[in-house]
């Protein structure tokens, strides 16, 4: 890679430039983003700080979300030893999504929690059941097996997008309107306390992470070696399994299985700082914020305001990462 | 490094492994066709397989047992390395990172490694020659360069016990030699070496003792030079070789599949 440095050593200039760089685009973003949009001229004073108040709890929500889907991402891509893996590989977002529908369809409007929408909270209900599911038929001798992990995942996602496929053809249009742009993945209209659960659901799914970041790295290179390492690879991959999918369901649940972020983001930040998941793992958090952040502010100030951030996010990360693929393609292997 | 009552294996395999005593400043090799359950024992000395009986105990004190009892996998992993036949590294890690991981047990769950440790990193891949490739990418070595960059993470464990399952596996042979010239400096400082190999004759140069297995278990053990004769080479094998004396040493040398 012709290093000038002379070898990546654990924390590099480029590593606190890269990480610097994010954090000042996500709080450029947090402070200005909420000013972007339709302009306010004209309102009384009250409706324009209200407005205000909405973007700065819509801008704080896509960070958090992005944060997630991102940290989530390169938990899974460890895991299952696939850089191809995201967030919604193992099953997750077909089970909130199908939570989420169910409750669209039967319009339930009952806020069982309070502060909590019917939808978002259907959407975590499916969002564990997938979890507990894939966990389930995961486990080969006690203990979770990639493959076993993975083919139960990817079934599963398939088998909740054919139950979600089967309710559309058969419920009336007005309301498939509503389920399909729910789908594709919005940060508008967030409900009180979602901000609250998605923050918490950050700060468990990290803690749960974290401790493992150099397990994961072992595991790169063979369930075995990590053993022989030390590792206790059934301890970790299971609190991995576990912290990634509360991340990936807390994110879904509020906004939607919003795509992109979780896959390539890891995958970006991994071209840019190596593979260490000790790095990428507080990169990926701020990198997913600013990322989602970013994306939110650009369809709400050049679109119009209920554009799903969702399609912004490939239509942006797509050219962005086949840029860096292009810069970089001497020295990835995908 | 003692084992007792050791049957190793699984589902329909089962490996009567003899009550050994492996010295320190040895060398063991683990010789036997494929099949004949080398790796399977060397699992089971590593701490990576559960014996179904027996344990092995290390300075009196038992690592290793069937009940799983005694075992610490990071207390295990700062007293046994063990190298793999092949490693196959998914995200793009360098050759440095790959042997910073053999630091892994010495620390602290959220610890970066000090100065201290990418020293020995460096000294490990020194020693096996390969320190001009600390900054490339693992995955676009040779398998030469592959497996010395491997031996050097297993040195940078700093484990009494090395374990390593057929090293030399696919490598030409000034790689081979490279590897069984490591080897034998590292028993000559005092670690405790076992290998599976098919290296008859590197066994015979650098081994202290040779262990056969044939299909139905140990057929020999003992000096190289007493296990590595014709007639146990072809029980074991079915292979037809000739061992022949020359300037004092025996060389192994194939008669069988010779000429056309």
């Amino acid at each position: 890679m012709g290093r000038a440095d002379g070898g990546r050593r654990p924390v590099s200039t480029r590593h606190v430039g890269v990480l610097g760089l994010l954090a000042a685009t996500l709080a450029a973003t947090l402070s200005w983003g909420p000013m972007a949009g339709p302009g306010m001229d004209g309102m009384s004073e009250n409706s324009a700080a209200l407005i205000h108040d909405l973007r700065v709890g819509r801008t704080i929500m896509g960070a958090l979300v992005g944060a997630c889907l991102a940290a989530a991402g390169v938990g899974f891509q460890a895991l299952l030893r696939n850089p191809l893996a995201s967030p919604y590989t193992l099953g997750v977002s077909g089970g909130a999504s199908l939570g989420a529908v169910v409750a669209m369809l039967m319009g339930w409007q009952i806020a069982f929690l309070p502060g909590a929408s019917p939808v978002g909270l259907c959407a975590a209900a499916g969002a564990l059941l997938a979890v507990g599911l894939v966990y389930a038929l995961g486990r080969r001798r006690g203990a979770l097996d990639t493959v076993s992990l993975l083919l139960a995942g990817v079934t599963l996602n398939f088998f909740f997008g054919a139950l979600i496929l089967g309710i559309q053809h058969v419920t009336d249009p007005f309301k498939t309107a509503g389920i399909v742009h729910w789908l594709m993945g919005s940060l508008d209209a967030p409900a009180e306390g979602d901000l609250a659960a998605v923050g918490g659901a950050l700060a468990v799914g990290l803690a749960l992470l974290a401790p493992f970041a150099r397990d994961l790295n072992l595991l790169a290179v063979g369930e075995e070696t990590a053993r022989s390492l030390g590792v206790r690879v059934g301890r970790t991959r299971t609190c991995v399994f576990l912290g990634a999918s509360l991340l990936s369901g807390a994110a879904v649940a509020v906004a939607g299985p919003i795509g992109f972020v979780g896959l390539i983001v890891p995958h970006a930040l991994r071209l840019l700082l190596g593979p260490d998941n000790r790095l990428l793992l507080p990169a990926a958090v701020l990198g997913g914020a600013a990322f989602l952040a970013v994306c939110d502010t650009a369809a709400r100030a050049s679109l119009s305001y209920g554009f799903p951030v969702g399609v912004v996010t490939a239509l942006l990360g797509g050219p962005l990462f086949v840029l860096l693929l292009r810069l970089r393609r001497s020295t990835v292997v995908l | 490094m003692e084992t007792r009552g050791l049957v190793c294996g699984y589902d329909g395999f089962r490996l009567e492994w003899p009550d050994t005593t492996l010295r320190p400043g040895e060398m063991t090799a683990v010789l036997g066709p494929n099949g004949s359950g080398k790796s399977t024992a060397l699992r089971c000395l590593a701490g990576l397989l559960r014996p179904l009986e027996g344990e092995v105990t290390l300075l009196g004190s038992t690592i290793i047992s069937a009940d799983g009892a005694g075992t610490d996998r990071r207390s295990l992993a700062r007293s046994i390395a063990f190298m793999p036949q092949f490693t196959a590294v998914v995200f793009p890690f360098t050759a440095l990172e790959v042997v910073l991981m053999g630091r892994h047990p010495h620390l602290g769950s959220l610890a970066f490694e000090s100065a201290d440790d990418r020293g020995i990193a460096r000294s490990a891949l020194e020693r096996c020659g390969v320190d001009d490739l600390a900054d490339r990418l693992f995955e676009t070595l040779s398998g030469g360069e592959m497996q010395r960059v491997v031996l050097a993470r297993a040195l940078a464990q700093q484990a009494e016990v090395l374990v390593l399952d057929e090293p030399t596996a696919a490598l030409d042979p000034a790689n081979t030699q490279a590897i069984f010239s490591v080897l034998g400096a590292l028993a000559d400082d005092g670690a405790t070496v076992v290998l599976a190999t098919h290296e008859l004759q590197h066994t015979g140069l650098s081994a202290d003792r040779a262990l056969l297995l044939d299909a139905n278990g140990l057929l020999a053990d003992g000096p190289p030079d007493e296990v590595l004769d014709a007639a146990n080479v072809h029980a074991a094998y079915g292979a037809d070789v000739d061992v022949v004396e020359k300037d004092g040493r025996r060389w192994v040398v194939p008669t069988g599949g010779v000429g056309r």
